[in-house]
């Protein structure tokens, strides 16, 4: 920010990566100082002191006993919805090879049937 | 490492092996938590809920991503579930703020046992945060727990937005060097 003009080079990189970890950063800084932590160590050191440092206020986070209905739903959409479109498809798949199979099957007998016999 | 923080970090690596009992476990044991996080930084039971699901996900596919030994592993998964809901925060359009849900979460604090475990560290940022004016610490703690950006901080603090941000470098300089000594 232009308007610290006291705060520079190293300590402004410093307080970029503060503000992301604080997570107030509008979106097109954050999304560049994002892109910048993949590819500069210092700033990932930064971020990591910062995260290590405030998760200390994590405690303030008051436990609420999560919605009856949660896990069913984190389970349905981690398992059941994986597991489903699976079966179903391996089913499909099996039924067309059986349905190739057959069709191959009535065309021999088809042909067999309706092709005059070469051996006269 | 204490006992629970021991055990939560043998559930997250099962997870990584696909233990889906190990899930069901870390689920009963930290949902409350993370529940909590979503639902003081989102303010409203559903968009929460559906966070808590979205977080858990997240767990689930990424448990191989959490590395022992730096991080303990409530801090890692609170702050999946903090990042989540900022995420969400950044894609919502601004809208109004439900006043009974901020009291109804503001008032509940930390359970015994929580404030037992981490009051070294805590007392070490309340400590530093104590050095800054009252003001300037509520909107650091305003920014990580409550998840307000500058905006939001401006309007609560009545300063226009380019001063909050300046009074919030300003305190976070003054955190670092006392976070480092």
């Amino acid at each position: 920010m232009s308007q610290d003009s006291d705060i520079g080079g190293r300590d402004e990189d410093g307080l970029l990566v503060a503000e992301y970890a604080l997570g107030v950063l509008p979106q097109a800084e954050y999304d560049s100082v994002r892109a910048r932590l993949k590819a500069e160590p210092a700033l990932r050191a930064d971020l990591n002191f910062w995260r290590t440092r405030l998760s200390s206020l994590d405690s303030e986070f008051a436990e609420t006993p999560a919605p009856a209905a949660t896990w069913s739903r984190i389970e349905q959409r981690l398992f059941t919805g994986q597991a489903k479109p699976g079966f179903w498809n391996s089913l499909a798949l099996w039924r067309s090879i059986a349905a190739g199979g057959l069709a191959v099957a009535a065309i021999a007998i088809g042909l067999n049937v309706t092709m005059p016999r070469q051996d006269q | 490492m204490g006992a629970d923080t021991a055990e939560i970090a043998n559930l997250i690596a099962r997870c990584a092996l696909r233990d889906r009992q190990a899930f069901r476990d870390l689920y009963g044991r930290t949902s409350a938590k993370l529940y909590g996080v979503t639902l003081r930084i989102l303010r409203d039971r559903s968009e929460a809920d559906e966070a808590l699901q979205e977080v858990y996900v997240k767990i689930w596919q990424r448990a191989d991503r959490y590395v022992p030994g730096g991080y303990s592993p409530i801090s890692w998964l609170v702050a999946v579930a903090r990042n989540h809901s900022l995420d969400v925060l950044r894609a919502r359009k601004p809208k109004g703020e439900d006043i009974d849900m901020a009291l109804d979460v503001a008032d509940a604090g930390p359970n015994p046992e929580e404030a037992e475990a981490s009051r070294g560290e805590r007392s070490r940022i309340d400590n530093c945060l104590g050095q800054l004016d009252t003001e300037k610490a509520d909107a650091v703690r305003g920014a990580y727990l409550d998840g307000f950006s500058y905006e939001e901080l401006s309007e609560r603090h009545n300063v226009p937005l380019n001063t909050m941000r300046t009074w919030l470098r300003r305190s976070l300089l003054k955190l670092r060097e006392c976070l480092s000594a």
